[in-house]
């Protein structure tokens, strides 16, 4: 059974594709969403194999939402766009599947078909978020657990990035965070401007680097500016002291 | 247009060039026709005719370059020919009395430096004969220099034409575009495509309403201004569409004060605002959100005001490109008689007001 979800802020469109969708012995709908923040928070607690996901949206868009997924978990996504010429190219570019509106039953059917046949495929998994972060460029925003749901930080406002695992502990001044996703997959979404590697397992906002002092054997204690003490590994020295301009 | 006084002063220049050389070598040869008696005569040493000869070719050269150099031929319109001419032969008293003087005044003082005397028709029948002589050549040049101008002319026109045609077909389309996006046009037909299958008659609507805002968008370029009434009624049928693809997420309240009803204001000015009202008031919340339309006029003002609940402006909001529009098309007609202002209601909603004076666009 492939579990399916509908994300569109315009229920009509939600209800064609509902009605198509059902009448499909094989495809369950796990769920309806009208909003981007709520459908990034389904999504990544439901994990469904496959997303029919509107581009654009108020609030987080479609791409958007598409950004913060994990790679290698992440669902097939069929972009459904009325007119966007950037993100079709992007689209195009990566080879994921898209529907544009208005679309017929035919061509929702060979979208249907390609999904199916792509379902065990991990590339095309992360195709759709390739796509979609090429479109939305870093994300300024991070979508993080918070309670029950999901809230979206500024990634101005994280001051580290702290591996654990298959964890990555997200510190912001008053709060930590703790995400299901790799380090290497998070600092792609971020954007290396922002965020430098002090360590194999911890990266750190630059602005918020206040001071270092030397350790033995090459290593450096960085100080934050909360006053947090980490320990800058001499594998990252050279790295850092280009990107802060030393 | 800064681009046209650039190709301009290129063109002003260029086709007399070829004209004035063309010109040059007539005279030059006139001269040498003129003076060939002397050439072959072997009693008269050569200097005298190349002194013929050059006196009168130094002469045109000298004033064509001057003639190339100014604007004069440009200053006066082409069309219709006659003022043309008859403004610039008002030169030709002087030109030619200046031709003979200098031409023969050179002549002599060579001939006296030189020596010799330099001989020709009494005065009273020179000065006449070579007064018809410049006149005919002036005419001539006029005529060749009329000629060329006109193809110029002729040539610019037809590309000015083109130019103008598709720069109004673009701006045609860019308000097109402003008022109907793309985005919502595929997404009403989307709509339809859904409602066909489960309810036709809403689908019909949905259709009719949106080719009456398409036949209303493409038509609004040459009207430029509608009364309210009008206005509101095209608004109303993009606020209907709109309920139909958020299905019942959003009301739409109108408060039209009647008076108001025959001001006139431009044509779909408040749709960009209207969809603005939308987005806000579905962009944060899942409930039910309300949109309320007000226009009312007072001494001299229109004002309208579009009302939505549901968000605040955020932090860092921006201007979107549909009210920047509005806002240019405001400044172009009515200067900074009309106003335009997106501000957060509290924390309940935003509004968006316009203003703009009743004494009509001055365009």
């Amino acid at each position: 059974m492939m579990r399916a979800v509908i994300v569109d802020d315009e229920e009509p469109a939600r209800a064609k594709l509902r009605r198509w969708l059902a009448e499909e012995r094989d495809v369950e709908i796990a769920g309806e969403f009208a909003d981007g923040l709520s459908a990034a928070y389904s999504i990544i607690t439901m994990s469904p194999d496959v997303v029919f996901l509107d581009v654009q949206m108020p609030g987080l868009s479609g791409l958007q939402v598409a950004a913060q997924f994990e790679p290698q978990e992440a669902p097939l996504v069929v972009f459904v766009t009325a007119y966007d010429a950037h993100a079709l190219a992007a689209f195009d570019l990566n080879a994921v599947d898209y529907l544009l509106k208005p679309y017929d039953e035919e061509r929702f059917r060979r979208a249907l078909d390609r999904v199916r046949g792509r379902l065990h495929t991990p590339e095309t998994r992360e195709s759709a978020v390739r796509a979609a972060r090429a479109q939305t460029g870093f994300s300024d925003h991070l979508l993080v657990p918070a309670g029950d749901g999901l809230r979206l930080i500024d990634s101005a406002d994280i001051h580290s990035l702290e591996a654990d695992d298959n964890y990555v502990h997200v510190h912001t001044a008053d709060r930590a965070y703790v995400l299901r996703r790799t380090l290497r997959d998070l600092l792609q979404q971020l954007g290396e401007q922002r965020f430098v590697r002090i360590h194999k397992s911890v990266a750190v906002n630059i602005a918020e680097i206040e001071a270092l002092s030397p350790l033995f054997k090459g290593d450096y204690e960085l100080r934050l500016r909360s006053g947090k003490a980490l320990r800058l590994s001499r594998r990252y020295t050279a790295d850092l002291f280009r990107r802060s301009g030393h | 247009m800064p681009h046209q006084s650039a190709s301009d002063s290129r063109w002003r220049r260029l086709p007399l060039v070829p004209l004035a050389a063309l010109w040059a070598t007539l005279w030059i040869l006139v001269a040498t026709i003129e003076s060939s008696y002397y050439i072959h005569n072997p009693s008269i040493p050569r200097w005298q005719p190349l002194t013929l000869i050059l006196t009168l070719a130094g002469t045109i050269v000298v004033w064509l370059t001057f003639e190339l150099r100014s604007s004069r031929y440009f200053r006066f319109p082409l069309e219709p020919p006659r003022p043309w001419f008859l403004h610039h032969l008002q030169r030709l008293p002087i030109l030619a009395a200046g031709y003979i003087v200098i031409v023969f005044g050179l002549r002599h003082a060579v001939f006296a430096i030189a020596g010799g005397k330099y001989q020709h028709l009494p005065w009273s029948g020179l000065i006449p004969f070579e007064f018809v002589k410049a006149s005919l050549f002036y005419c001539l040049w006029l005529g060749l220099v009329y000629g060329t101008l006109s193809l110029q002319r002729s040539r610019e026109q037809g590309v000015q034409l083109v130019l103008v045609q598709k720069a109004l077909v673009e701006s045609q389309l860019a308000r097109l575009q402003a008022q109907l996006r793309p985005h919502f046009l595929f997404n009403t037909l989307n709509t339809v495509s859904s409602l066909m299958q489960i309810d036709i008659a809403r689908a019909d609507r949905v259709l009719a309403r949106l080719g009456d805002l398409l036949r209303a968008s493409l038509g609004a370029g040459s009207a430029g201004t509608i009364p309210l009434q009008e206005e509101m009624h095209l608004l109303r049928l993009y606020a209907e569409i709109m309920q139909e693809r958020f299905s019942g997420r959003v009301t739409v309240d109108w408060h039209i004060e009647n008076d108001a009803l025959a001001v006139r204001m431009p044509a779909m000015l408040l749709q960009p605002l209207l969809e603005n009202a939308f987005k806000y008031a579905i962009e944060q919340t899942t409930g039910i959100e309300s949109i309320r339309v007000a226009a009312s006029r007072d001494r001299d003002q229109l004002s309208i005001t579009i009302h939505n609940t549901g968000s605040t402006l955020h932090e860092g909001w921006r201007e979107g490109i549909g009210i920047t529009n509005c806002r240019e098309r405001l400044s172009v007609l009515y200067g900074s008689a009309a106003t335009v202002d997106i501000t957060s209601d509290g924390d309940t909603g935003v509004l968006a007001s316009v203003s703009l004076p009743l004494a009509g666009a001055s365009g």
